[in-house]
């Protein structure tokens, strides 16, 4: 990929992957020489009393940025590395095929309009699709052109701008409407990045915010990564993604499992909310 | 095309019986909660093909009723109540074929009475799941604690199909599935969650075929296909874009199942 992705260019659900590549012995001992870390496990000329060879951890994670630069595709536009939530999962091999998996999951515009973030999981995948290591990571990046205010061009994902666009959805379903004719209560739906709620009387969400006075009676959580996979599925599986405990509930629920038929009509409307050619 | 009705007086309770057609005998289990007409769209394809369709609705089930001690936990008294069947009918060495609880039905039925049968097709099933909780699923006994039971098992089949399956297909296997019992079906999950026949597999010595959809959320397909593995003429199928209820799900399913019936 040679040209370049500015900030509007990214949208939660797509997936880009790396070439294959991997790790040689000799890569461990620079890496070992380079961090400091130069345990008998990481070097190939150390005794490790029978012990395989493994890759420093790290290496996993730094290769990523070096592999993204390569890519070419932010060399002008991005700004800053912003955090990296990381997690290892099996040891790296020397000469083992590998690559990466990047899902955007969350992008946000920030007040200096020139600039935005964008929010991506990050796998490192072996040649069976088996994760080695895995996180999510935010970057700034920068604009093409400052977005008209007037128009909302972000997709921060359960933030508060986004969950009124669903709100609107919602009030205008009647079958979401009729399933929670009874129902005078709040729902949170949460993320790491966003946690928010919508207020709900007689199948109309009448608030939405951070905060509701009385809080919400369950909240919904999951990563944005699952979120994201959600909305992007083709398949009404949010029952199935649940089971799986892609996602949790904390709170009453009773009342989360009384409305069963809303939140999979909650999601279903969300799915519209992620372009088609995104899912 | 032959058919007959029977309602067999087992344990002193109505077990109801269907057959359609003539031929080498086939019985078909329903999985958890539902009835015969999950086999409904098999049996023009199993007739056509030379075979017998013998299809039972489990006890508690559709026509059949629940044992005078209640719904059943046990799959290994689904299990005998099927040989009863068997015996009753004078089936002469039958095939079997089951899906989910079905399927684990089916493949008890192979580790006791093998030598009785001339092979057995277990969908969806494998020797030991660790997916379900017994525990969670008794809680959801009680109509107090688990509400929205019909909306959760409509939106749980759905999601159990898999994704090669047309919407309207998949509306309609769900709506056939709301219409189950709770207490039945979650005492058909608790057999499920139960059932372990690890270490008996070398004792199914009739030719057995496991089969198993890739988008079956309810277990993977290498634990089903490590079961296969271990009987000794076991074989297995992943069928792609496939879930839990490849008899609902494939359209003609009978001309498959009678390949199946005929490679083993």
């Amino acid at each position: 990929m040679n040209h370049t992705l500015y900030w509007e260019d990214f949208r939660a659900g797509q997936r880009f992957l790396s070439d294959t590549f991997s790790f040689s012995a000799q890569d461990f001992t620079d890496f070992g020489h380079v961090s400091g870390d130069r345990h008998p496990m990481h070097m190939p000329q150390a005794d490790r009393n029978g012990e395989p060879l493994i890759g420093h951890g790290p290496l996993g994670l730094a290769r990523y940025f070096g592999t993204l630069n390569e890519m070419g595709f932010l060399q002008k536009s991005i700004i800053a590395l912003l955090d990296t939530h990381w997690h290892y999962r099996r040891p790296l091999e020397p000469n083992q095929p590998l690559h990466y998996e990047t899902v955007i999951t969350g992008t946000r515009l920030t007040s200096k309009r020139d600039r935005g973030i964008v929010r991506r999981c990050i796998r490192l995948l072996d040649a069976d699709d088996q994760v080695m290591q895995e996180g999510t990571s935010s970057a700034m990046v920068r604009t093409r052109h400052e977005p008209d205010p007037s128009k909302q061009t972000d997709q921060d994902l359960l933030g508060v701008a986004w969950c009124k666009v669903l709100a609107e959805k919602l009030n205008a379903l009647d079958e979401f409407r009729e399933s929670l004719q009874l129902f005078d209560g709040c729902i949170a739906l949460s993320s790491e990045y966003n946690t928010t709620q919508l207020r709900i009387y007689k199948g109309r969400v009448i608030d939405v915010g951070r905060r509701t006075p009385k809080g919400a009676d369950f909240t919904l959580s999951g990563t944005e990564l699952a979120w994201v996979e959600l909305f992007r599925s083709d398949r009404v599986d949010f029952v199935a993604r649940a089971t799986h405990g892609e996602f949790n509930v904390s709170g009453n629920v009773f009342v989360y499992l009384q409305i069963t038929s809303a939140i999979v009509q909650l999601v279903e409307v969300a799915k519209t909310l992620i372009p088609a050619g995104d899912r | 095309m032959n058919s007959s009705a029977h309602y067999l007086d087992i344990d002193g309770r109505p077990g109801f019986v269907m057959t359609f057609g003539s031929g080498k005998p086939v019985v078909c289990i329903h999985t958890a909660g539902q009835s015969a007409l999950q086999w409904q769209e098999s049996i023009k394809g199993l007739v056509e093909g030379g075979y017998q369709a013998i299809i039972p609705d489990l006890p508690g089930h559709g026509h059949s009723e629940e044992p005078a001690t209640g719904p059943v936990e046990d799959l290994e008294y689904y299990a005998s109540w099927i040989i009863e069947v068997i015996e009753r009918l004078e089936l002469d060495r039958p095939y079997v074929v089951g899906c989910s609880i079905g399927g684990k039905i089916t493949l008890s039925l192979g580790v006791r009475y093998a030598a009785k049968l001339s092979g057995i097709v277990a969908m969806a099933a494998d020797a030991l799941n660790d997916g379900q909780s017994e525990r969670a699923l008794r809680k959801n006994l009680q109509d107090s604690v688990s509400p929205s039971r019909s909306d959760r098992t409509y939106y749980g089949t759905l999601a159990a199909c898999g994704a090669s399956v047309s919407k309207k297909r998949v509306e309609r296997i769900a709506a056939r599935h709301r219409r189950e019992d709770p207490q039945v079906a979650l005492r058909d999950l608790i057999g499920w969650a139960r059932h372990d026949i690890s270490g008996q597999l070398d004792r199914i010595t009739c030719p057995a075929h496991l089969i198993v959809g890739d988008d079956d959320f309810w277990l993977s397909p290498q634990t089903v296909e490590a079961t296969a593995r271990e009987i000794p003429h076991g074989r297995y199928t992943r069928l792609e874009g496939i879930g839990h209820y490849p008899m609902e799900e494939i359209a003609d399913f009978g001309s498959q199942l009678v390949k199946w019936l005929s490679e083993l």
